[in-house]
């Protein structure tokens, strides 16, 4: 379902060089897999997401989604597409309904499909509430389940989701999470990107962690906790990530090798 | 704790913030900096269009003067043309006689009485009112100067009279016929009188002398106001609605443009936008409507409120105005709200293109909104141009794009009909290609990722000039060819104020040398050394074979015609100012003591071309090779070595022929072709100046050649190839740039030596605002 190889992205620094973001990303995922995408701040998660879902080009390396290249047939995979960002930003002066149904027909939907889709969205996450209500006065909360449904009208087969519990408060966050459970259980392809070790627990078949722009480990949850003898998520990734560490501190001139620190760890 | 403490506290943490702000800092210091410059190079183009023009005045019934001028102070025509006794130092150029040779005694009572009946009723008075009216709007004349038979009037019978007691008084009866709503022909007006008013003067005095007893007055005089009453009353409104609804149109644009890029920047969801199916164009396009709509929204509901106050006012004051002689002052026509929406459309596009192109750059509202004083300052003069005095639509002005636009309208508000309808065509074509390529560069940025994705930018200037300085790669980054056309500009300004003004030929020479040498090749030099990994790769100083050398020689003698005729043509469209002609004629008169041909062409040729071949093939050309397509890099080097050329005449060529020599820097990746075809190029022209037409007749190589055309005093005025010469040098030309093979460095992918891999913790944080 999605492919991607040897991908790497670079961005301007200064004046005449460059900062790479991803470099040398290889990893795919099957149809009715969730994939959990986890890394530190900075490590390129939402490069990598941007990437999939059409809006950064790659620097290097190929990436297919639902087997179109995100370059060469950009439309058809924006099409299969729904993308969720941690940014909860909404038209504020557009009503719950409005904002979806307006996302809706750039997919081409005829009208009464459009809004049979709608009603079911809205019905389904428990949002009816919201579908009159001006998007300006909904809570962070509100604001991401009407993004989600903005995400799910045309109903894709994929699903991105960049840090999408990012700020939303504990019940915010759940309903939320159940939203995507409730997805995986229609067999979509779903890479879900968290700092939250529980939330990855719950949801994904898959992990794949970067570190700094590389992909520093893959496999199941259980895989990894078992090949790096931790007993959780959260004591598995600082392992993997201090291991990361420590190589680049060796790596560097006699004498420059500085001692590790939680805070150079997690960056 | 002092009570001000905390007040300083947070005016140092906004101070921080402002200026870590790049983008604040460029808006509020270094914008103004390159600003006036600018400002004042665009003044200079201006200028152009301010500066005198010759007026056209029709001499009708000369030989009813003739008594007159011998019994008064003197003739007040000498040889067909003014007495320069009467001029007072007015150049005779600016007020160019024609006289109406054979005029039929019924035309002449026509004019009678067309002066005698402001508002004629009989058919002949008409018929002659409409004959002058359109001699007036054509352009034929831009006054007409009736010298009628002493004391004539109209009998019904339409002949003309004359009263023998007056006529043997021998005053001479002077009627100036104009056509207010035209500005030449009111300045036409302001200049005859003034003759008039010297001559009358001089006759008063040489009366008074004559016969002190009588207070004699030397001859009458009355001027006529020919203009239709509509268009009297439309040529206050002309001016201001169209320039009202343009700037208007502009800042509705640029609000609504702010909002619709940055505004969605700022509250997060163009992300949202770019994963729909809908591509980049669709985006752009459905924000230029959104913009157009509020544009226009905003340019009508001004103009609608100028109408309205102007019909209030006009009706409050009708009165007080006509007492004031302000007659032509009424209420804005109606009609011209039509016309003002069929024009208020493109331009409004216009402005919505680019302001969509320009807010698309900013990250924040806040941001986009500093970009809207350097618009302004751009469009304000384009905006401005049909305000100025004696100007009219004609197709250099319908070329300009704004200002064509507005003097089509304004012809429209006027009712010349005729002269809109000749330059729809030009108008229309110059407006929708700016819209096109307005809205291809709004299209460009919401594709660039750095424009969408812009991470907040931490600006310290010492790291930053640090930066600039520092060699990053063998050629320059774009940032460095900024600095040194900043430079460049700054120096020329510098030392062309320092140097000495040159009076001579000595004095030209050293002038000439120090802002060359000092402001123009100096800079690249010392910058190509200090801050690029190889100056030798900057400047382009690759060494060719001895048959590019001659190839490039060649180009230039072949291309000669092509950049002659659109010189010719740059002329005519936009002809040159009386004040820049004279000081072209002293620049003449300087070189003319030149010791030889040799001279002028190592100092008005080669050095020249060396000189600025190494800024703008050199440095700035491989700069901008390293960033841009080579076609871009071409054209925007071409602009830059044009834009550097004070005189817009001049700026136009140069540009031309910085595309030719740019095509060679870039097939030939060295800078010695450029440096040939500039000097070569440049010394051809020169050669041209100086031709002898005596000479051009002897030699009948020369006119196998050239076709040139001299006047009565033996000055070239026409000089141009041979259609036979022409041909043949352009296809030779053709040949020789399919000669010239691409080199290998322009095809080779942009230097990478300046890219590090940086993989640290400060990298990572800087990465945050992106990943």
């Amino acid at each position: 379902m999605i492919e991607v190889c040897q991908v790497g992205k670079s961005y301007p620094d200064g004046i005449s060089s460059v900062f790479w973001a991803l470099d040398d990303v290889t990893f795919s995922v099957q149809p009715s897999e969730v994939v959990g995408l986890v890394g530190a701040n900075g490590a390129g998660k939402t490069s990598l997401l941007r990437i999939l879902s059409t809006v950064l080009p790659p620097t290097t390396g190929d990436v297919w989604v639902g087997g179109y290249h995100v370059v060469h047939d950009a439309a058809a995979v924006r099409s299969q597409v729904g993308f969720v960002s941690a940014n909860t930003a909404v038209y504020d002066r557009l009503t719950g309904a409005e904002y979806v149904r307006f996302f809706g027909n750039f997919y081409g939907l005829p009208a009464d499909e459009l809004e049979d889709r709608i009603d079911e969205l809205f019905v389904r996450f428990r949002m009816t509430g919201l579908r009159d209500q001006l998007c300006g006065r909904m809570s962070t909360g509100m604001k991401q389940k009407v993004s989600i449904a903005r995400a799910l009208v045309h109903n894709p087969d994929i699903l991105i989701f960049d840090e999408a519990t990012l700020g939303l408060d504990i019940v915010a966050a759940r309903s939320v999470m159940e939203m995507v459970m409730a997805l995986r259980e229609e067999s979509k392809c779903i890479i879900f990107s968290t700092h939250i070790m529980s939330e990855l627990e719950r949801i994904c078949d898959r992990l794949v962690i970067l570190h700094q722009g590389r992909l520093v480990a893959e496999g199941t949850a259980k895989e990894l906790m078992d090949t790096y003898t931790e007993a959780s998520l959260e004591d598995l990734f600082f392992r993997i990530i201090s291991t990361e560490v420590q190589e680049e501190a060796l790596d560097r001139p006699a004498g420059l090798a500085a001692e590790l620190t939680t805070s150079e760890v997690v960056g | 704790m002092k009570p001000y403490f905390l007040a300083w506290h947070v005016f140092r943490r906004e101070l921080l913030d402002q200026w870590r702000d790049r983008r604040t800092l460029l808006s509020v210091i270094f914008l103004p900096l390159l600003l006036y410059p600018i400002m004042g190079l665009a003044m200079l183009q201006v200028m152009q269009f301010v500066g005198e023009k010759p007026t056209r005045v029709l001499v009708i019934g000369q030989q009813h003067l003739q008594p007159a001028a011998v019994a008064g102070p003197g003739p007040l025509f000498v040889d067909d043309d003014w007495n320069p006794q009467w001029l007072n130092g007015q150049a005779e150029s600016l007020a160019k006689l024609d006289f109406l040779g054979e005029v039929d005694a019924t035309f002449e009572a026509a004019i009678h009485s067309v002066v005698q009946e402001p508002e004629p009723i009989s058919a002949a008075a008409i018929a002659a009112r409409e004959k002058i009216q359109t001699l007036l709007r054509e352009r034929q004349a831009d006054v007409l100067l009736w010298i009628a038979p002493t004391a004539a009037r109209t009998p019904h019978d339409g002949s003309l009279e004359v009263d023998p007691e007056q006529s043997q008084a021998g005053r001479p009866s002077l009627h100036l016929l104009q056509n207010t709503v035209s500005d030449q022909s009111r300045i036409a007006t302001g200049r005859v009188e003034q003759i008039l008013q010297a001559w009358y003067i001089a006759g008063r005095s040489a009366a008074a002398e004559a016969h002190p007893e009588v207070a004699n007055e030397p001859f009458e005089y009355a001027a006529s106001d020919l203009a239709p009453p509509a268009q009297l009353n439309s040529q206050v409104w002309s001016k201001i609605l169209p320039f009202i609804l343009f700037l208007w149109t502009l800042t509705g644009a640029f609000y609504c443009a702010v909002d619709c890029c940055a505004g969605e920047k700022e509250r997060g969801t163009l992300e949202a936008l770019l994963v729909t199916p809908a591509t980049r164009t669709q985006i752009v396009l459905g924000k230029l409507w959104t913009t157009m709509a509020f544009s226009l929204t905003s340019g009508m509901v001004n103009l609608l409120g100028t109408v309205a106050t102007g019909w209030f006012v006009s009706r409050q004051l009708g009165a007080l105005a006509a007492e004031q002689g302000l007659a032509n002052f009424g209420p804005p026509p109606l009609y011209a709200l039509a016309w003002l929406v069929v024009g208020a459309v493109p331009i409004s596009a216009l402005f919505s293109a680019i302001s969509l192109a320009v807010a698309a750059f900013a990250r924040s509202t806040k941001e986009g909104q500093h970009y809207l004083m350097p618009i302004l300052m751009v469009s304000l003069p384009l905006l401005t141009l049909p305000m100025l005095p004696g100007m009219q639509l004609d197709l250099g002005i319908s070329l300009i794009p704004v200002t064509g636009m507005l003097f089509w309208l304004r012809s429209l508000l006027e009712g010349e009909y005729w002269m809109a309808a000749r330059f729809t065509l030009p108008v229309l074509l110059v407006n929708g290609w700016c819209v096109y390529l307005a809205l291809g560069w709004a299209v460009y940025q919401f594709q660039q990722e750095s424009v969408l994705f812009r991470p907040v930018e931490r600006f310290s200037l010492l790291p930053w000039l640090v930066t600039l300085l520092r060699p990053a790669g063998p050629v320059p980054a774009v940032a460095q060819v900024v600095m040194l056309l900043g430079v460049v500009m700054s120096l020329k300004v510098i030392l062309t104020a320092a140097a000495p003004v040159p009076s001579a030929w000595d004095s030209f020479v050293w002038h000439t040398l120090i802002v060359l040498v000092g402001a123009v090749a100096l800079p690249p030099i010392v910058l190509a050394i200090a801050s690029t990994g190889s100056w030798v790769e900057t400047l382009r100083l690759r060494p060719v074979p001895w048959t590019t050398w001659v190839a490039s020689l060649g180009l230039a003698v072949c291309f000669h015609p092509l950049i002659l005729w659109f010189q010719q043509f740059v002329m005519h469209l936009y002809p040159m100012s009386m004040d820049t002609s004279q000081i072209q004629q002293t620049l003449q008169h300087i070189v003319g003591g030149a010791p030889g041909m040799w001279a002028i062409v190592l100092v008005m040729a080669i050095a020249p071309a060396i000189c600025e071949e190494l800024t703008f093939r050199g440095f700035v050309f491989s700069g901008l090779l390293k960033a841009l397509k080579p076609f871009n890099a071409i054209l925007i080097s071409a602009i830059l070595f044009g834009a550097m050329h004070g005189l817009l005449q001049q700026s136009i060529v140069a540009t031309a022929t910085g595309v030719l020599i740019g095509f060679l820097a870039w097939r030939t990746a060295s800078l010695w072709p450029c440096i040939a075809y500039h000097a070569a190029h440049n010394a051809l022209t020169l050669q041209f100046a100086f031709l002898n037409p005596a000479e051009l007749a002897e030699s009948k190589w020369l006119r196998f050649v050239l076709e040139f055309e001299a006047n009565e005093q033996g000055q070239l005025i026409g000089l141009s190839y041979t259609p036979w010469a022409a041909t043949f040098l352009i296809v030779c030309g053709l040949w020789l740039c399919l000669y010239l093979k691409p080199s290998a460095d322009s095809k080779s992918p942009p230097s990478d030596s300046g890219v590090r891999f940086r993989r640290t913790v400060a990298a990572r944080s800087a990465s945050e605002g992106i990943a």
